[in-house]
């Protein structure tokens, strides 16, 4: 329920961004570029959010309601009992981030096609006025409405925001994993989402200061390259699922990444349930 | 810690070990693809502009809302003539997405004409002295500039930057040939003719050393003008085509046959827009060239020309103020 009230909000978020941003700039590419920078940071935000709160709850709930010791008390694996678990809650995800996706694009689509209607309005106008004029074969504001409406097309729902869509999950399930993996040794639910939320922080940041800390003219020494690689290797790489600015920025994937970036998200699914299954697997309960 | 314990942790640091060299081929991959333009630790006056937490936000794959938001911010600091803030939050914005060539094109927009409207304008008579008036200007001049230039480093090929650029060179600069430069690039980027390709080739023909060029290219022009299914009727050949090509058949000595063929009666056009000009007015440097290479054209004699001087100029035309 709480989820469908998110997706209202995302809606009246979108429907906002379309209404302010005409106050402030009059340029048709731009305007659509807020309305899927906005999109895209209240999808990155719901699914970060969702991923760690609800998944790190989902133990700690089953433990407090005793529903957990019920199900174990059939024949029921524990690794079933966690991998269903994951996958209800990465339903949740799935469903909403579609629910999105959808909304966004057509969004999107609408503006798109009445931005590009009033464009071509005004170059029929422009091309009647340049008929008129001395030598306007070419013409200052058919230049600009031509490459305006070139980016103003490049700007709608395309397959390169799906590809931003689908990183974003993929970003979202991978927390999860590790979310989960983290419940199945902690003691508190709180204390899974502050860990949750540092190793993301961490697992975002770090690539950026260690490629600018190897990059500097000072290099760095043995040691220091020594524990950066330990650091690489406890914490997982969030950088490596961030496409959404490069696609907002109309970037274009090289084809098979997306298919790299995937089983790279699969590889740390997998890991981190198998993890988290043997921690759980000893835990008493 | 039991042995299962154990293993989990094996299992996560052998993981660890494996996919970092992985992670790097696929980071190394979105570097090349342009995925990373942007995406460096701030230094330390972008910090403290953007706070901990957006500093934090730009490293954690928001750039380009923070971005957007910074374009916001100086689209309220235009408002509200504050052109100090609309250049540090258009710096921000394009540092934050350097690809995004939108950024770098208003930003050379706002300070490189809206800036230097406004230090010139009435609004700042009696503010500050002419003096300064003029600095603030040439300042704003310099800082569009900066905009333009550093935003062709990352889309070297972006029409609208490269507009900007060969309009700011050209009327704020006086830099017929870096204008020429610019314009010639955003005509490259545009499929067919544009408006474009005709300011490269009007600026190419104030550009020294540049003069065959400019001619050649004039030709060109001549016959996308009277080729084609649609040639342009007489009245329709844009003057100042008309008065260049004529400059460089008259340098260049070509025979009659071979001109550009056109009835139209330059003389006309040179007494109506005499009138315009007023002694004691200033005008863009364009404008008094292009008088004057119509009154070279008609072979004006001299006592009989616009008398320009060096006041004739406006401010920033290429330091003859």
């Amino acid at each position: 329920m709480r989820v469908f009230y998110f997706l209202l909000i995302f809606s009246a978020l979108i429907l906002a961004a379309t209404l302010m941003i005409q106050n402030f700039t009059q340029d048709p590419t731009r305007q659509l570029k807020v309305m899927k920078d906005m999109s895209f940071f209240a999808m990155s935000i719901f699914c970060t959010i969702f991923a760690i709160v609800a998944t790190a709850n989902l133990i700690p709930k089953d433990i407090e309601d005793r529903t957990l010791y019920t199900i174990l008390a059939k024949p029921v694996p524990r690794f079933e009992y966690l991998f269903g678990k994951y996958l209800g809650s990465m339903l949740v995800i799935f469903v909403s981030v579609t629910v999105m996706t959808i909304l966004l694009s057509a969004f999107l689509y609408l503006r798109q096609e009445a931005l590009l209607s009033d464009l071509q309005e005004y170059m029929q106008v422009a091309e009647q006025e340049a008929e008129q004029a001395p030598g306007a074969i070419e013409n200052e504001g058919l230049d600009l409405a031509r490459v305006e409406a070139s980016s103003l097309r490049a700007q709608g729902p395309s397959w390169s925001l799906l590809a931003a869509v689908v990183a974003i999950s993929l970003q979202a399930m991978v927390l999860g994993a590790i979310t989960l993996c983290v419940s199945t040794f902690a003691s508190s639910g709180l204390f899974t989402v502050v860990v949750a939320f540092v190793v993301f922080f961490v697992g975002y940041i770090e690539p950026v200061v260690v490629d600018s800390w190897r990059s500097s003219t000072e290099g760095i020494s043995g040691f220091s390259n020594l524990l950066i690689s330990a650091v690489g290797v406890v914490f997982p790489n969030f950088q490596s699922f961030n496409l959404v600015d490069g696609i907002v920025a109309g970037e274009t994937l090289p084809s098979g990444w997306l298919g790299r970036i995937t089983g790279l998200a699969v590889s740390y699914i997998a890991a981190y349930l198998v993890a988290g299954y043997l921690f759980f697997a000893d835990k008493e309960l | 810690m039991t042995s299962k314990r154990w293993l989990a942790v094996l299992l996560l640091i052998v993981f660890g070990a494996v996919r970092m060299p992985f992670e790097q081929r696929i980071e190394a991959g979105l570097k090349a693809a342009h995925f990373r333009e942007g995406v460096t630790v701030p230094d330390d006056s972008m910090r403290e502009q953007l706070g901990q937490l957006g500093a934090a936000a730009a490293l954690g794959g928001f750039r380009s809302f923070l971005a957007t938001m910074f374009e916001l911010q100086a689209t309220t600091a235009y408002a509200n003539k504050d052109y100090e803030k609309v250049s540090k939050h258009y710096l921000l914005a394009t540092q934050l997405h350097p690809r995004e060539a939108g950024y770098w094109e208003m930003a050379g927009w706002m300070m490189g004409f809206n800036a230097v409207a406004y230090y010139l304008g009435e609004e700042t008579e009696g503010k500050y002295s002419t003096a300064m008036r003029v600095n603030l200007a040439r300042k704003s001049v310099d800082e569009a500039l900066r905009f333009l230039e550093n935003g062709l480093r990352y889309v070297p090929n972006d029409y609208g930057i490269n507009r900007n650029l060969g309009n700011l060179l050209v009327r704020k600069k006086g830099d017929f040939c870096g204008a020429a430069e610019a314009f010639g690039r955003a005509a490259d980027s545009m499929d067919g003719p544009s408006l474009a390709q005709r300011h490269h080739v009007y600026n190419l023909a104030y550009c020294p050393g540049q003069e065959e060029e400019a001619y050649s290219k004039l030709k060109a022009l001549g016959k996308f003008f009277k080729g084609g299914p649609n040639p342009l009727p007489d009245e329709r050949i844009p003057p100042a085509f008309l008065f260049h090509i004529r400059y460089f058949e008259k340098l260049f000595d070509i025979p009659a046959e071979d001109r550009f063929k056109s009835l139209l009666d330059l003389g006309a056009l040179y007494e109506k827009l005499r009138r315009n000009f007023e002694v004691g007015q200033q005008y863009e440097k364009r404008h008094v060239l292009n008088m004057q290479r119509l009154e070279d054209v008609l072979g004006i004699p001299k006592s009989n020309r616009i008398p320009f001087g060096k006041k004739s100029l406006r401010p920033l035309q290429g330091g003859a103020n």
